[in-house]
């Protein structure tokens, strides 16, 4: 955000208020949250960009948005994991929680226009692809693959939209790292899984925990993706949001400005380092 | 030995460039072997009378732990392999059941270990591959045991 937009926004720490109007509960420890504008609207919102989320007193933190509708409705899928995205887990239909953003880079849909797409995502990393993924699979590539892991069946995300994808043509693959025998899966990594289905993608996008990822995007680099054509989406500790504060600081990066979205070949790098 | 089972061990993955020759005696020691789904194809503690490799289906690879329920800890796929266990002439570590009807090329395990005391070539063949999909399993037990999607408070 250069000084002159920032100097346009009257204040951009401020948070919007939103009124939560849907509660899903995703996995035993994981929640979606549909939230409305009570006021003005978030300004547009593109896939795999990230808002900051105020839980009025208790706490601000980066959330991913998993969907958007008309209207400026978001959707927020969190998992509770500490104080502030507790109090977001917990909140109720008619609570108020303050949204800023939207902020970062989004994922390069178009690049997979006419190309072999393939998209890969761990556990809460397919929240940040699930926007992504709907406007992949509407159509643009020649061939969508998408390759999801979760430590078990029921840590599994969106399995309406796993369905979905499939229906429109999607080769969806879910693999959990163990299951018993119901399961219709794969049990196994996700990298194992890409593995398995070999080479030909053309374009990767990686979200997840970030050993996960690397070990991914190795695999697919390793069977012949470009890595300037890879795309991984990258976390540290984001807070203000407008590159400011440092906290996200990733080598060069500012991640909450210059990713989470970041190509590859941008990062190999700077996350071998140890201590980044 | 049928001219299906030879051609379906050509295009094996696990077997992929393998000399026609091996290929040849590997197809000589082998046979088809279907499973139901939910049937055993190995149990922990026999001692292993073929090499699989599988060709349609899912087989999973189980762990039965006392007070708990069995666990599937891998599924191996077609163009995947069941165990090494045979190459070291010692028993199954683990169960392994048919997830779905699986089909395998099923090769004899003692006149496999038998052919590549014959043949340094076949050994060296088997080795090598066998060590690819150790190295594999490793790196996959390693991912898990760190419980990559788990979060720390």
């Amino acid at each position: 955000m250069s000084v002159d937009e920032l100097a346009a926004v009257a204040d951009p720490m401020t948070p919007t208020p939103h009124r939560v109007v849907g509660v899903v509960a995703e996995t035993p420890d994981v929640v979606t949250l549909k939230v409305e504008p009570v006021g003005g609207a978030l300004g547009a919102i593109r896939p795999g960009q990230f808002v900051m989320v105020w839980a009025f007193g208790v706490g601000e933190i980066p959330v991913s948005v998993s969907d958007v509708a008309d209207g400026g409705a978001v959707a927020l899928t969190v998992r509770g994991v500490g104080a502030v995205s507790d109090a977001i887990v917990a909140a109720r239909l008619g609570d108020l929680l303050g949204l800023r953003g939207p902020y970062g880079t989004a994922w390069p849909i178009a690049e997979a226009t006419g190309r072999d797409a393939l998209v890969i995502a761990g556990g809460l990393g397919l929240a940040p692809l699930r926007v992504a993924i709907n406007a992949l699979a509407n159509g643009g590539p020649t061939r969508l693959t998408v390759v999801m892991g979760a430590r078990e069946p029921d840590q599994v995300l969106f399995a309406d939209d796993l369905r979905r994808w499939r229906s429109l043509g999607a080769d969806v693959h879910v693999t959990v790292d163990t299951a018993d025998r119901a399961w219709d899966g794969s049990v196994g990594t996700a990298t194992e899984l890409v593995s398995r289905l070999g080479q030909g993608h053309d374009v990767v996008f990686v979200c997840g925990p970030e050993l996960m990822m690397t070990s991914a995007a190795r695999v697919a680099v390793i069977q012949g993706a470009d890595p300037r054509r890879v795309w991984v989406s990258l976390e540290r500790n984001m807070h203000c949001g407008i590159a400011h504060c440092g906290r996200c600081q990733l080598g060069p990066l500012l991640l909450c400005r210059d990713g989470a979205v970041v190509c590859w070949d941008r990062v190999t790098q700077l996350l071998r380092e140890r201590g980044r | 030995m049928t001219d299906d089972l030879r051609t379906a061990l050509g295009e094996h993955a696990f077997f992929a460039g393998m000399e026609a020759h091996h290929l040849d005696t590997l197809a000589s020691l082998a046979t088809w072997s279907d499973h139901r789904a939910q049937s055993w194809i190995a149990r922990a503690g026999e001692h292993p009378d073929a090499f699989h490799a599988i060709v349609s289906g899912r087989a999973g690879i189980e762990i039965n732990s006392p007070g708990r329920d069995p666990l599937i800890v891998a599924t191996v796929h077609a163009g995947g392999v069941i165990g090494w266990s045979w190459f070291f002439d010692r028993q199954w570590q683990f169960d392994v059941i048919a997830l779905d009807d699986v089909r395998s090329i099923a090769i004899d395990a003692r006149r496999l270990l038998d052919a590549c005391g014959d043949s340094d070539g076949l050994r060296s063949e088997i080795t090598v591959r066998l060590l690819q999909v150790v190295v594999s399993r490793l790196e996959a037990t390693r991912h898990q045991l760190v419980d990559v999607y788990g979060h720390v408070r």
